[in-house]
């Protein structure tokens, strides 16, 4: 019995990231995710010690232009000759990059903006969901062209331009999970004891919120690469020679009949970012909210 | 229930008027001048400034704002820079083929994605939910433009079945919409299966087996009803999806829609043109919510009680 206490009450001091943390470590496919992702990150990090930027993803070799794969070259080179696996590599910085500085941008505007409207509530609340709405009006993707049309398109455009699209989602978001907890008898304890609203929000509200935010998070960055690599596809995002999956896969447009091997490797790429982002979305929500497993 | 709709409707005009607005101010900060672009580079000075007269960009924001409302309800989006086309005109022709392509879509997404959703959940655990929902998985990270290269590679390149782009018969539909529907059939398929096995779950469908009703009656009738609500949303968010994904798809296909419009305009920055469509995109979303919300109310009657009010 003692002991039963005893460990009830370690499983409760472990708080609830550990908690979902043992449940997340569960589930094979979750734990793919995970991996997968953190393998992106660290080519994305290590992308100029594996190949060389200006030697090998950028200089143009017309001798080696479309070479199918081979040892020398896994992916095949491109209609410049240039290594399509050293672009492939390179073009991760700039999908993980734009992602995470989009979902930053993103997650913290619309968290502050949330937490803040679903807390306070009233008018306030009612004004800024009124912006929202009118910014969740137009999709992510057409924003972004609608920005980088005015703006210009490098890659701090676009990550701002992304950024600001996904805003609403996260201001939903954190304005819901803070609502369901504003009324709880911790906070209320809390509030007794005359803790301030910043303290409220901040120290015992948005870490109970963080499951949601964080599957949030990996779902907009998943939307965030795919509208990069869409928008390089159409011309208006990366432009080359920069290697960005999207716009290789548009410049290997025309050499679809004779040399097709060139639009299935970046395509890879962004599929494989994507499902490992899913996943560990999938794993995260599974491993918050364990009723529905 | 008719009162809802017009207040929905009447609510959406503010949200309309600040997308609008939000839209004009943006691009109107676009670099180039609209009166050069028409007038072309050799004109001078003076021949531009006149034209800026002209076309009322030397006046505030506002009262170009105010105008360009003015004329829209009338009817009129304004001329083209390019080509001096009315955009109404160009908008009206090759709308009806981006909403073609957006009603075959969504056909076939929720044709594939319900009863999909409905038999893995039914059938929990089993191989064919496993397998369809690796490949559901599967479908929301593929890219759609990707796709689109992938299956003409198939089907246009390899196989020589299908046209590889342009407007001719159903074939040449085939491709783009299959392209199109994809993350948004796998997306609808993965909401229905969750929201339904937690309804599967629930009490009183164990009631309803238990009083003797027939497996596929209790499914049909009592577990699909509530299993929709959340699927609803879900169908709203990606319908939505789908269409932003016609710019693509439209593109990769050649298809004349407003899709491809909306990436040839802003290539050229023909604004009146980009604004036009933008608007037909936000009209478009709009209406859909609309109609989730009233779908809504059909499903549950719970929501139906509170429309009345």
């Amino acid at each position: 019995m003692d002991k039963n206490n005893a460990s009830n009450s370690q499983v409760k001091k472990q708080g609830q990231f550990l908690q979902i943390w043992r449940r997340f470590k569960r589930r094979p496919s979750a734990m793919i995710g995970l991996y997968l992702i953190i393998l992106f990150i660290l080519i994305a990090i290590f992308a100029g010690v594996l190949f060389d930027y200006d030697a090998i993803a950028i200089k143009q070799d017309i001798a080696n232009r479309l070479q199918p794969p081979s040892w020398e070259h896994p992916f095949g080179t491109d209609d410049y000759g240039r290594d399509i696996l050293a672009r492939v590599v390179h073009g991760t910085r700039i999908s993980i990059g734009i992602g995470f500085a989009a979902v930053a941008l993103g997650l913290t505007i619309g968290t502050l903006l949330g937490s803040s409207v679903g807390y306070y509530g009233g008018l306030y609340d009612m004004i800024v969901m009124r912006i929202v709405e009118v910014f969740q009006a137009i999709p992510c993707m057409l924003m972004a062209m609608i920005v980088v049309a005015v703006a210009g398109a490098n890659p701090v455009t676009l990550a701002i331009a992304l950024g600001l699209a996904i805003i609403p989602t996260f201001t939903r978001v954190a304005r819901g999970a803070v609502i369901t907890m504003r009324e709880m008898e911790y906070i209320e304890s809390a509030r007794a004891i005359g803790s301030s609203d910043f303290r409220i929000i901040f120290a015992h509200i948005l870490p109970n919120c963080f499951a949601p935010l964080l599957v949030q998070s990996t779902l907009s960055m998943a939307v965030s690469i795919l509208s990069v690599s869409g928008l390089s596809y159409l011309g208006m995002g990366i432009s080359p020679p920069v290697p960005e999956w999207g716009s290789m896969l548009s410049a290997s447009r025309i050499y679809l009949q004779d040399y097709s091997y060139m639009s299935i490797f970046p395509g890879v790429a962004i599929m494989l970012t994507i499902l490992a982002l899913n996943l560990l979305g999938d794993g995260i929500r599974d491993a918050a909210d364990p009723k529905l497993k | 229930m008719w009162k809802f709709v017009a207040k929905r409707i009447l609510a959406l005009i503010p949200v309309l008027l600040c997308v609008t607005f939000l839209l004009f101010v943006v691009l109107s900060l676009a670099p180039g001048d609209p009166a050069r672009l028409i007038l072309g580079l050799e004109a001078t000075e003076e021949h531009v400034e006149q034209k800026r007269e002209e076309m009322g960009l030397n006046d505030p924001i506002g009262v170009q704002y105010a105008r360009y409302i003015n004329n829209l309800l009338k009817g009129d989006m304004g001329t083209s820079y390019k080509n001096g086309v009315e955009v109404s005109k160009e908008i009206s022709e090759r709308f009806p083929f981006t909403l073609r392509l957006a009603l075959s879509g969504i056909c076939v997404a929720l044709i594939i994605a319900l009863p999909l959703g409905i038999m893995a959940a039914v059938k929990q655990n089993s191989f064919f939910d496993s397998f369809s929902m690796v490949l559901a998985l599967l479908g929301i990270s593929l890219p759609t433009f990707w796709l689109g290269l992938l299956g003409i590679l198939l089907f246009s390149v390899a196989l020589q079945w299908l046209p590889s782009g342009g407007v001719g018969g159903i074939k040449s539909a085939i491709l783009p919409v299959l392209a199109m529907s994809m993350s948004c059939l796998a997306g609808i398929a993965r909401t229905t299966r969750s929201s339904m096995l937690e309804v599967i779950r629930s009490d009183y469908i164990r009631t309803a087996r238990a009083k003797g009703l027939g497996y596929t009656t209790v499914i049909v009738r009592h577990a699909l009803r509530n299993a929709l609500i959340p699927t609803l949303t879900v169908v709203g968010l990606q319908v939505c999806t789908m269409i932003s994904a016609t710019v693509l798809v439209e593109s990769i296909f050649s298809w004349p829609g407003i899709g491809r419009l909306l990436v040839t305009s802003i290539n050229d920055r023909d604004m009146p043109l980009v604004l036009g469509c933008i608007i037909v995109f936000t009209v478009c979303f709009s209406i859909i919510n609309l109609t989730i919300d009233l779908l809504y109310g059909v499903v549950d009657p719970r929501i139906k009680a509170q429309y009345k009010k």
